[in-house]
C-alpha cells in the first residue's frame, strides 16, 4: 500500500487531474513568492552582524497588515519597485527626536539599549525630529564611518514588510 | 475542432500576443534600449584602457540632451549642464572606480505625449573604489525627449529615499 502511494507520488500518471494539480501548484507558487513572501538575497554589510552578506531570507508582506511597525523591527524598504530593497532597523517613530552621541543612539534624549551592535564607531548626529508619516531607520553595522552608511527617515509607504526570520 | 485543438490554439494565441507586445518596436522599447545602453557604457571592466574610458564617456554623454537638468545632490551635481560638462563629470566619476557595474531594475516608463516620456527605476552601482568594495542603490527619476528619432535624457534626478 505504502509502496504504491510512494510510486504514485514519485511517478504520477500524466492525466488531466495531474496537469490541473501541476498548474495550481505553479500558479500558487508564483503568487506566493511574488506577492506574499518575496525571496531576498542579502547583499552588503549594513545589517551585520544580525544579517550577513550572501545569506537568504524572505520578506513577509503581511507583517504590517494589522499593526504598525515599531522600534526595533527590521524592515524591508523598497525603491522604484521590489526587485532591489534596503534592509534597515527602525529606531524611532514619527514625532520622536533622534540623535547620536559618541556612538550611542538617543531617542527623545534617552539612550537606547541596542544589544545587536558590535563595536560601534563614535557617531555624532545632531538631534532631529522624525516627520509625520515617516520612521527613522539605521543599519546594525555601525563599525563603518557614518558618512558611508545609508540611514535616515523614510516614508512608511516604502516599507514592504518584515523579514521572515 | 475538438477541445484539445482549441486549448492548443488558445495557448499559441496567448504566446503570440505576449511576444507581439514585448517585441513590437515602440517608444517604450526604444527608451529601454537607451537605458540599457547607459548601463553598458557606465559600467567599467578592470582592464579598461584610458582611450576606451574617454570613448565610453563621450558616447554616454550623447544620451543626454544639451543642456540637461541634473539633480544629484549627494554628488553636488545640481543644475543645468552642457553635454561637454556631463562628459567631463562622467570621466571623473568613472575614474574613481577601478571597476564598476551599473544596473537598473524595476523600470517604469510613462509616455507623456508630444514626444516626451518620464521614467522611474532603481539604480544599482557595485564595484571597487580605491581598493575597497563600493555598493550603492538609488532611485532614479528621469525625463526624456524624442529628438531626431533618439530618446535623450532632458532631466535626471536622484530621489532621496532616506533623509538624514
Amino acid at each position: 500500500m505504502q509502496d504504491r502511494l510512494l510510486r504514485t507520488f514519485l511517478l504520477p500518471k500524466v492525466n488531466r487531474a495531474y496537469l490541473l494539480r501541476l498548474l495550481a501548484l505553479v500558479v500558487g507558487s508564483v503568487i506566493l513568492f511574488s506577492q506574499v513572501l518575496l525571496p531576498l538575497r542579502i547583499q552588503g554589510h549594513s545589517m551585520e552582524p544580525t544579517y550577513r552578506d550572501g545569506t537568504w531570507n524572505f520578506c513577509w508582506r503581511g507583517r504590517y497588515l494589522f499593526h504598525d511597525p515599531k522600534p526595533g523591527d527590521v524592515v524591508v524598504i523598497r525603491f522604484a519597485g521590489t526587485r532591489v530593497n534596503l534592509l534597515k532597523r527602525i529606531v524611532a517613530l514619527s514625532g520622536e527626536t533622534v540623535a547620536f552621541q559618541k556612538g550611542v543612539l538617543l531617542v527623545n534624549g534617552r539612550a537606547v539599549n541596542e544589544p545587536y551592535l558590535q563595536d560601534p564607531l563614535p557617531w555624532n548626529l545632531a538631534p532631529r525630529t522624525v516627520e509625520p508619516g515617516k520612521v527613522y531607520v539605521v543599519g546594525d553595522n555601525r563599525r563603518v564611518p557614518m558618512e558611508v552608511h545609508q540611514f535616515g527617515q523614510v516614508n512608511m509607504q516604502r516599507i514592504v514588510g518584515g523579514l521572515l526570520w | 475542432m475538438n477541445s484539445k485543438k482549441l486549448i492548443l490554439v488558445g495557448i499559441v494565441a496567448v504566446i503570440l500576443i505576449i511576444l507581439g507586445f514585448t517585441l513590437w518596436p515602440g517608444d517604450k522599447r526604444a527608451i529601454r534600449k537607451q537605458v540599457a545602453r547607459m548601463e553598458e557604457l557606465a559600467s567599467k571592466a578592470p582592464d579598461e584602457k584610458a582611450i576606451d574610458s574617454l570613448f565610453r564617456a563621450r558616447n554616454m554623454a550623447k544620451l543626454f540632451h544639451d543642456p540637461c537638468t541634473l539633480e544629484i545632490e549627494y554628488a553636488d551635481f545640481v543644475g543645468e549642464y552642457s553635454r561637454k560638462n556631463i562628459q567631463d563629470r562622467i570621466v571623473l566619476a568613472r575614474n574613481s572606480f577601478s571597476q564598476v557595474k551599473v544596473s537598473t531594475h524595476d523600470l517604469d516608463i510613462s509616455l507623456l505625449g508630444n514626444k516626451q516620456a518620464s521614467l522611474l527605476c532603481t539604480l544599482r552601482i557595485t564595484g571597487k573604489g580605491a581598493g575597497s568594495q563600493v555598493g550603492d542603490v538609488q532611485e532614479l527619476e528621469a525625463n526624456l525627449k524624442k529628438m531626431d528619432g533618439d530618446w535623450l535624457f532632458t532631466k535626471l534626478a536622484m530621489v532621496e529615499v532616506l533623509e538624514r
